[in-house]
């Protein structure tokens, strides 16, 4: 009798300890009560950030298929290695991305000369050829602003393009560049005053 | 005019929108004044409105290929399961079970016999990891009558009042071995002549080591310093002023203090109870076990709390300071000097676990608590410590103030800085070098470092040395510096290597090509070493064992190492080397010009140390890390047992964590004394040399403490804080922040290395 109500009760020990394991150091986690795997969960953020992210990667690398290529880098990134050891995606994704494009242009410096930023060609074709001359005028209108940004080093353009152009507050900037927040102003302000003085230079 | 540098953020804060209400206000009453800047603010505004329309010519989505090959990547698993460990355990277990349950049940009916706990009793005692929570239930359980404790007795030492130590098993095997040490302080090594011996060199410490001040300003005794705490801490909760400042030095536990001052009632009313159960024990003198206990209890249901009250529980710990923070020493394994008086260690100076950490946590991920070495945290930064006086190979520095996160002990920074050899006095070197070509060294440009570090190590070459290359276990090359870099440009990584044979092979070319009078190494450059038996493990440790006595030393470079990298670690160890562990092209040229005269002109071998403290001063000890590293009190002058040797210029460090006694009879007795021991190169003696730090050094406090001294405590504190996630004893990254950005803004020149090391806390918050 005593016999087998110790092997129960050394099973249960067994089986709780295991148990309790297994859940610590698997990659299946709960989402709003629904098991949701890696791959699953990563499909979602890969829909909810691609965009973003892109965006982010092309201010920097200035070029859309190394754009690509950094942003399936993290997400490959957080497949192999699994999700269970990162608190927030979004920002652990940015600083994969911000470490892959420093180090690529690092790596290459022909890079940062190479390649050119560019804006969206005009949505409608007919527009353009209904006002060739407004259409001429707009890309004429971005074109120094383009080129200024193109030789501004990857570091301003960077916190030029999130704040201004995609609108991040200080605190998400701070977050995804590493930058204190108080920081930033200044980083912005020079930045700002670099780009001027290059439009300026170029106008004259 | 004269402050528009002070309005230029603010400019671009306020094209941000992130600007408060004051600033904005004294912006505009500048740009009214100033013309520049309200002309450079417009200017700025429409170049951000331009930036704003563009619309860049950004991929939008990922292509399908991509997504494909994301969902489709396998996930990389560098743990082991449970589930596969399990798979093996159970069975196992079942079997044990079945085999040894009748010896056990009879072993039950004696102990009943006999009036003991019963056994299953006792293993639930030992063998289960004990939180603050459990601490109650395991007292009760572990008596002196369970059958490890037995063992210690009649092996000779007292534990009556061992202290409630958690881990028990592990722990408990220590205490073994400590009673071993204490039968070693009867030695005849520790005669009345060499207490006559330690005088004399006390001496001399006085006069070479100008640094250690004999620290009288602070005349208060130990007792005293903690009435007034009291006091002081009942005027907070009654006034709720902050006229504690005097008794509390630090400034970053007032700063939580005054936080946790703004606490709702209940939480307040929680402290005075707090403060109540630490009076009443200080007045009880701690050493009554019982009234520990209770306070204990009060502890616990501060712990209790849900996890929005963490923060706040943290703040009422510091501010009950030294109080509540005597609880937490029953978290941390301490060593009572009554009962093991010697840390004797074997030195070491790699950086590799900091190494991989980095990397980890620069990656946004948690490194896992095994690959934590708290030792190559410490022993990353360069402290700096005063060079030798001429003659003298080392030079020794104790420094010893209050610490920081546990208010009411102390540390102890026991630093050895080595000399640096002069152009003309090197021996010659002879190098073969080990370089792993395999598959995975193709990741990452991992073949790439260890090239370019073959490079750099050739063109450290000097007229008398030699070089011999292996790859792999294909290709040798050797020659001048021109035709080694030549002939490295024609390797590529790749196929299967087995390491064990490769080792095998380098070392036995190193012997076939020994030079004499000169310094034989084998530098192994891998990324990784998996896969090995335990077995083939061991016999790869003998043989370096072997080759070590021949005279081959050897050096691990680890180029992006990744996971268990224990193996590398020993390896080292062994062979007499170093394990340096390089991620990045800037640390790999750093090892190979200003660190090159550290890594490979060694000015002594075989370097252990010593630390013993005096127990009528010192109640008990623990290091930081080195716990590989440790080796018994008799094997510090036994030459036979191996430890590392120390490079040009390198500095070694130590941390200790002291409690005192409370009744320390005179200032003047010494309160721990440092002895090392080292071979110079060439020469076939060892020499000896040992310090001492008296009781009247042990008054400091924090911010008395030298600041390099400081730093080496914050870096051990966050490694064990890594490799201790669950235990609360070590303070969260946060705390550390704090105090390394005030020690770096008010204390320590800009140094990349302490940025670096701030980024890492800041990224494992």
């Amino acid at each position: 009798m005593l016999l087998i109500k110790n092997a129960v009760f050394f099973l249960h020990v067994l089986i709780f300890c295991f148990s309790a394991r297994h859940t610590d150091s698997s990659v299946i986690f709960l989402n709003g009560g629904r098991v949701v795997s890696d791959s699953d969960r990563i499909r979602q953020l890969m829909d909810e950030h691609e965009r973003e992210l892109l965006a982010y990667a092309y201010a920097i690398l200035k070029d859309g298929m190394l754009a690509e290529d950094a942003v399936q880098h993290a997400f490959i990134k957080m497949m192999s290695g699994g999700t269970s050891g990162i608190a927030s995606p979004r920002a652990w994704l940015y600083k994969v991305i911000r470490n892959y494009c420093f180090d690529e242009l690092r790596r290459n410096r022909l890079l940062d000369r190479v390649c050119k930023l560019e804006t969206l060609p005009s949505e409608s074709s007919d527009c353009a050829s209904d006002e060739p001359d407004k259409a001429m005028e707009e890309s004429e209108k971005y074109s120094d602003m383009l080129s200024a940004l193109n030789r501004l080093t990857p570091e301003m353009r960077e916190i030029v393009i999130l704040k201004f152009n995609q609108c991040k507050s200080y605190r998400e900037i701070a977050e995804i560049t590493g930058y204190s927040v108080s920081n930033i102003g200044f980083r912005l302000h020079s930045a700002l005053a670099k780009l001027r003085s290059m439009l300026t230079e170029g106008s004259l | 005019m004269t402050d528009c540098g002070k309005f230029k953020k603010f400019i671009a804060d306020k094209l941000s929108d992130n600007i408060n209400i004051i600033d904005q206000k004294m912006l505009d009453e500048h740009l009214a004044k100033c013309e520049e800047c309200s002309r450079e603010y417009e200017e700025f505004r429409k170049l951000a409105s331009l930036i704003a329309e563009m619309k860049l010519n950004a991929p939008q989505k990922l292509s399908d290929k991509a997504r494909e090959l994301i969902i489709n990547t396998k996930q990389r698993r560098n743990g082991f399961s449970w589930l596969r460990v399990a798979a093996i355990l159970v069975p196992i277990c079942l079997v044990l079970y079945g085999m040894l349950l009748p010896a056990y049940n009879s072993a039950r009916v004696k102990s009943r016999v006999s009036g003991g706990p019963s056994p299953s009793e006792g293993v639930w005692g030992e063998s289960k990891q004990v939180g603050p929570g459990d601490m109650l239930m395991s007292v009760d359980r572990i008596s002196p009558a369970t059958g490890f404790q037995a063992e210690s007795i009649s092996s000779g030492a007292s534990f009556e009042k061992k202290p409630l130590e958690a881990p028990a098993k592990s722990e408990m095997k220590r205490s073994q071995s400590q009673s071993a040490d204490f039968s070693y302080r009867a030695a005849p090594a520790l005669s009345s002549a060499s207490e006559v011996k330690a005088k004399d060199s006390r001496f001399e410490k006085k006069q070479t080591a100008g640094k250690i001040q004999f620290d009288n300003d602070v005349p208060v005794t130990e007792t005293s310093n903690v009435t007034t705490t009291q006091t002081s801490n009942v005027t907070v909760d009654s006034k709720h002023s902050i006229s504690h400042e005097m008794a509390m030095p630090d400034s970053p536990n007032i700063k939580l203090n005054n936080s946790a001052l703004k606490l709702p009632g209940v939480m307040a009313s929680r402290i005075a109870e707090g403060n109540d159960a630490g009076m009443k024990k200080d007045v009880a003198k701690t050493g009554v076990d019982k009234e520990s206990v209770k306070n204990e209890e009060i502890d616990i249901s501060l712990d209790t709390d849900s996890d929005g009250a963490e923060r706040k529980r943290e703040e009422t710990k510091s501010l009950k300071g030294r109080f509540a923070a005597s609880s937490r020493n029953e978290l941390l394994p301490m060593n009572r000097t009554l009962e093991n008086a010697f840390s004797t260690f074997s030195i070491s100076t790699d950086n590799a676990s900091y190494v991989q950490a980095r990397k980890l946590i620069m990656d946004g991920r948690v490194p896992p608590p095994e690959i934590i070495r708290p030792e190559d945290f410490i022993n990353n930064f360069n402290y700096h410590y005063p060079a030798p006086p001429a003659g003298e190979t080392f030079y020794c520095t104790m420094d010893s103030f209050s610490n920081v996160f546990r208010t009411q002990n102390r540390t102890l920074v026991v630093g050895l800085q080595g000399r640096t050899l002069g152009p003309g006095e090197d021996e010659k070197h002879k190098y073969t070098v080990l370089l792993d070509s395999s598959g995975s060294m193709a990741v990452n440009d991992r073949m790439f470092s260890a090239l370019r570090a073959v490079s750099l190590l050739a063109g450290k070459l000097r007229p008398g040395d030699s070089m011999r290359v292996l790859v792999g276990g294909r290709m040798l090359i050797t020659g001048n510096q021109t035709q080694i870099k030549n002939a490295l440009a024609n390797v590529r990584p790749g196929g299967v290597e087995f390491f064990a044979d490769n080792l095998l092979n380098a070392y036995n070319d190193a012997e076939r090509n020994f030079v004499s009078g000169a310094r034989n190494r084998l530098v192994i450059i891998t990324d990784s070493c998996r896969n090995l038996s335990p077995e083939k493990q061991k016999f790869l440790l003998e043989r370096t064992k072997y080759y070590r006595k021949r005279d081959i030393a050897n050096f691990v470079l680890g180029v992006g190492i990744e996971g268990d990298d224990s193996f590398l670690e020993r390896l080292a160890a062994e062979g007499d080397g170093a394990f340096v562990g390089v991620d990045s092209a800037d640390e790999l040229q750093a090892l190979f010009s200003e660190h090159f005269e550290a890594r490979f002109r060694e000015i002594a071998r075989e370097v252990k140390i010593q630390v013993e403290f005096n127990p009528q001063v010192v109640a008990s000890w623990r290091q930081v890390g080195y716990v590989k590293r440790r080796m018994a009190a008799q094997d510090f002058r036994n030459d036979s047992v191996d430890a590392s040797a120390v490079g040009s210029g390198q500095c070694v460090t130590a941390v200790y964590e002291l409690t005192l006694r409370p009744d320390i009879a005179s200032d003047d007795m010494w309160a721990a004394r440092t002895r090392f021991r080292y071979q110079l190169p060439g020469q076939p003696g060892r020499d000896e040399r040992e310090y001492l730090l008296s009781a009247a050094d042990l008054k400091k406090q924090w911010k008395d403490g030298a600041p390099a001294s400081q730093l080496a405590a914050l870096a051990g504190e966050f490694a064990e804080s890594l490799a201790h996630p669950n235990n609360s004893a070590f303070s969260p990254s946060r705390v550390i922040l704090d105090h390394l950005t005030r020690l770096r803004q008010t204390r320590m020149p800009e140094d990349r290395q302490i940025l670096e090391l701030e980024e890492m806390l800041r990224r494992s918050k």
